[in-house]
């Protein structure tokens, strides 16, 4: 319906002879329902569109964003879009984009029950079932959205990439109450696929068995050791460690200094491919193509082909997340890790879904040899510097390790620590694999990209509770 | 105005019990720069129609997309709109039938207010500045003082809403902001980080938000690490603005409500210093959140939330106001009560006289990543970055790096020794909220650092 404005917003940009231009348009439909305590808060549903377009004049970079589907407007735009960038061209920084193939594509993901066709009162019995078990908590706050966002994106350079994707996104807050103490837990699920990945999500149980974590936490949990440790961490933290210290600092606009005003830097610097990272158990990938993940795209939003990135292999950092302006300044190709979050967002270089790729051992290897450890299986607060160097894991559901056994549960260790001891001095991986979904934000302005982070279990040597 | 008046005609024919829409235009220029050099010009030309609508305490939020129009007026809208509009209200109408009541809803406001003007809420000048005579003087005050690169964005809003309820309540509004947000470095680890916000272009002052960063930057030359353990710390405003932002989330009866506040089972307890006043001003002049009336249409006003250290009040709209036999404290967002502008009572003393009063102490000159282990007891972490200062017997004397500030806030609250005489209005990445702040000190925090 709004691709002939899409057509013609192009249509000018050539006319006006743009070194490079594009246009994605986002047309978005769907419905949300937010639950306080048990009793509807809010339903809503949403139903929009708008044109991200981009263009490249004598090598700067102008974006111009509009909701308005008249074409008048859209002129008006363009045109105020490309003076500002022409009178801005003698301060610009010189940017260009890497070579790559020009793709012609139109995919969309299968959803068995359209997410659509499931009505908000369905949405809302979902919500109901699962507060049912957990209603004897303090507080509890969930929000279900599902949607599904149809993108068009078409370049100067011939590139047609026509998607249809739909997404659905739960979170929940518990707050949990013994005696006057409290204890929280934050808990998301996405996929981009239909509603039948939601009934999947088990909120229910999942709810429940949270709701008794948190008091089982709150009524036994003891003090966690102080001095050295191994620590066995679940698949959720090292979901969170590889997002934070990996997946982060290997994001080349932030080594280029891109983003260095608010997302930050990196301790990485550009000649570090090839560079031990950490110890040799440690392989590393992002991989869109994950099927009915939250961070999935076969094409993104530079209309570059996706593909399974290694960022680290056997502990040696193999390559760096790109789009097209930071591989054009490494003289390389991008591996497709441009991003936008909606149409008045400029894309920029993001992860997809990032994970620790599987290792041999199990269970009962890695805890066996353990004479004093904590198993850190989920966690609350957690924050990483700008550089993406030092950081901080609270743990949520966690248990002290005695000779080898899970003894007792313990409350909220709390491990600080660089990304380089951190990683170095993992020794064993286990076997199988978990994922989550979170939202990972980045971008001025702010951009919360959904994304699969996770791994199996990993067990970290020697290191010491805050 | 013409379509959201033939809206809500449509939806109080079809006996709609609550209907809110507000209708906004919003034209946003901003420059991104890295390195001294301009990465990225933006211009956003964007329409929002956003509807609050009420039917058998159902209650539906949605957002009504206008297409192309042009094929001829009726009445002040289109042929095309009118279609359009029609078809909304059906679909509207349709989706509210198959939503549940709720038992938490009291209506909207009914009454009618004289609104006064925001002081220096909007600037004209907005429309005709030149952006990079404006980002060149922010970017150079900075490269004088020596900073090597310079990183950030200006940002240059002008917006226009108007607002109508079923309750025959309307307003209109013209907001105007200017936003600069610029990190200078000398080095690799030496850096330091200043915004500034105006509502008007007479009070954006670049110029010292740049050499105040390029200032910064200078001073943390040769940062070494920091020890953990107790000190006192004085939190430059950016570095205290998230902490005043989350205080005033947590002032909002949805978030008591929720689980997620601090301040539940608070009022009129002892929350803070004795000298502690925090307040929520939607009327602040030069404010970036203020504005004239709340999302239904209540005047807005300042609210006293904590009071010589005694939490006083939360935020309330006209429904949560009524299920608490209160007032609406006019904070009324589209789905529930949110703070404007959070405000810390200015004090009387400037940074050099907090610094001669310290004998163990780190002064922050920004924080970021602040993150919460639980929002109902207020324990929190947060990062110090760009410039961080060791104090010692009075004076600064060594740049630190490598620190992490665990607390709680309530704990901090209680712990406000002093607070500076030179408040400074505020939105940051971090402070996404508005807030007006000075420098504070607050006494004993917890410094922690990794352990190698």
């Amino acid at each position: 319906m709004y691709k002939e404005y899409a057509e013609f917003a192009l249509d000018f940009l050539k006319k006006k002879g743009v070194d490079y231009g594009e246009v994605r348009l986002d047309e978005h439909d769907g419905d949300g329902v937010l639950l306080k305590n048990g009793a509807v808060e809010v339903s809503g549903f949403d139903n929009s569109a708008g044109m991200g377009i981009r263009f490249l004049i004598k090598n700067s970079l102008g974006f111009v964003a509009i909701n308005q589907f008249d074409k008048t407007k859209i002129k008006n735009a363009l045109e105020r879009g490309l003076k500002l960038v022409r009178r801005g061209n003698s301060l610009s920084d010189t940017v260009s984009f890497s070579d790559e193939k020009i793709y012609k594509r139109k995919y969309k993901i299968h959803q068995r029950i359209k997410l659509n066709d499931v009505g908000t009162d369905e949405k809302i019995k979902l919500l109901e079932n699962a507060d049912s078990g957990v209603k004897t908590s303090l507080g509890r706050y969930m929000s279900l959205m599902t949607g599904v966002t149809k993108k068009y994106f078409i370049t100067t350079e011939g590139a047609r990439i026509d998607s249809e994707i739909p997404l659905s996104n739960f979170i929940g807050v518990l707050t949990v109450e013994v005696k006057g103490k409290t204890a929280q837990r934050h808990l998301q699920f996405g996929n981009k696929g239909g509603y039948e990945f939601i009934k999947k999500w088990k909120l229910d149980e999942v709810l429940l068995d949270e709701y008794k974590v948190l008091k089982e936490s709150l009524e036994k949990a003891k003090k966690y050791p102080k001095g050295r440790i191994d620590l066995i961490v679940g698949p959720e933290i090292t979901g969170i460690m590889v997002h934070e210290s990996v997946g982060h600092p290997l994001e080349a606009d932030r080594i280029f200094g891109r983003e260095a005003a608010q997302a930050g830097e990196s301790f990485v610097h550009k000649d570090m491919v090839g560079a031990k990272y950490g110890s040799e158990h440690i392989n590393i990938v992002d991989d869109p193509k994950l099927k009915n993940s939250p961070g999935f795209y076969l094409f993104d939003d530079e209309g570059v082909k996706a593909r399974r990135k290694s960022l680290i292999r056997n502990g040696i950092i193999d390559e760096f997340l790109h789009n097209r302006e930071t591989a054009a300044v490494m003289g390389i190709k991008s591996n497709g890790s441009a991003r936008a979050e909606d149409y008045d967002k400029e894309p920029i270089v993001r992860m997809g879904n990032t994970f620790l790729l599987p290792g041999k051992y199990s269970w009962h290897e890695l805890i066996e040899d353990i004479k004093l450890g904590v198993y850190m299986k989920s966690f609350t607060e957690w924050n990483i510097d700008d550089k993406r160097y030092q950081q901080k894991y609270v743990g949520s559901e966690a248990y002290l390790i005695k000779d080898g056994k899970l003894k007792y549960p313990i409350f909220r260790p709390i491990i600080e620590i660089t990304t380089p001891v951190l990683w170095n001095n993992v020794d064993a991986v286990g076997k199988k694999i978990k994922l989550d979904c979170a939202h990972c934000g980045k971008g001025e302005p702010m951009q919360a990209a959904p994304v699969n982070l996770g791994g199996p279990l990993m067990r970290i040597r020697n290191v010491r509770l805050n | 105005m013409e379509l959201t008046n033939y809206l809500m005609k449509e939806f109080k024919k079809r006996k709609i019990d609550d209907a809110i829409i507000s209708h906004i235009l919003h034209d946003i220029r901003r420059i991104k720069f890295a390195d001294n050099k301009i990465v990225n010009t933006t211009t956003e030309s964007l329409q929002n129609i956003n509807l609050f609508l009420v039917k058998d305490k159902k209650i539906l939020s949605t957002n009504f997309k206008e297409n192309a129009g042009g094929d001829g007026k009726m009445g002040g809208i289109s042929r095309l709109e009118k279609k359009q509009a029609d078809n909304f209200v059906m679909i509207t109408m349709k989706r509210l039938k198959s939503i549940k009541s709720t038992e938490n809803y009291y209506g909207i406001n009914e009454k009618k207010f004289r609104y006064s003007e925001i002081k220096d809420g909007y600037d004209k000048k907005v429309k005709n500045i030149n952006d990079l005579d404006l980002l060149g003087k922010g970017m150079n005050s900075a490269l004088k003082i020596g900073a090597k690169r310079t990183n950030g964005v200006l940002e240059i809003h002008d917006a226009k809403g108007y607002v109508e309820t079923s309750n025959n309540v309307e307003y209109k509004e013209k907001k105007s902001e200017f936003y600069f947000s610029i990190r200078s470095f000398f080095g690799k680890e030496e850096s330091g980080h200043m915004n500034c916000c105006s509502r008007t272009l007479k009070k954006f002052n670049i110029e010292k938000a740049g050499r105040e960063s390029g200032e910064i930057a200078k001073d943390s030359r040769n940062p070494v690490n920091c020890k953990s353990g107790k000190y006192d710390l004085i939190m430059s405003p950016m570095a205290f603005a998230p902490i005043l932002m989350y205080v005033g989330e947590a002032a909002s009866i949805f978030a008591v409500e929720s689980g997620l506040s601090f301040f539940s089972d608070k009022i009129d307890k002892k929350v803070g210093s004795n000298e502690l006043v925090i307040y929520d001003d939607g009327t602040l002049a030069n404010g970036i959140g203020s504005t004239k009336a709340d999302a239904e249409g209540v005047k807005t006003r300042k609210n006293i939330l904590i009071d010589e250290g005694i939490f006083r009040k939360y935020l309330h709209n006209t429904s949560t106001a009524r299920k608490y036999k209160t007032e609406s404290t006019g904070n009324a967002g589209m789905i529930y009560p949110e703070p404007w502008n959070v405000a810390i009572k200015t004090g009387k003393e400037n940074s050099n006289e907090m610094i001669k009063d310290i004998k163990r102490g780190i002064y922050i000159t920004n924080v970021w990543y602040t993150r919460f282990t639980n929002y109902h007891t207020g324990d929190f972490s947060t990062i110090p970055r760009d410039g961080a200062f060791l104090i010692k017997n009075g004076k600064i004397i060594q740049s630190l790096k490598g620190m992490r500030i665990s607390e709680n806030v309530l704990k901090m609250l209680a712990n406000i020794d002093s607070i500076g005489n030179k408040p400074v209005n505020l939105r940051t990445w971090e402070a996404e909220m508005p807030v007006y702040t000075p420098a504070v000190l607050i006494r004993n925090c917890n410094i922690t650092t990794p352990i190698l």
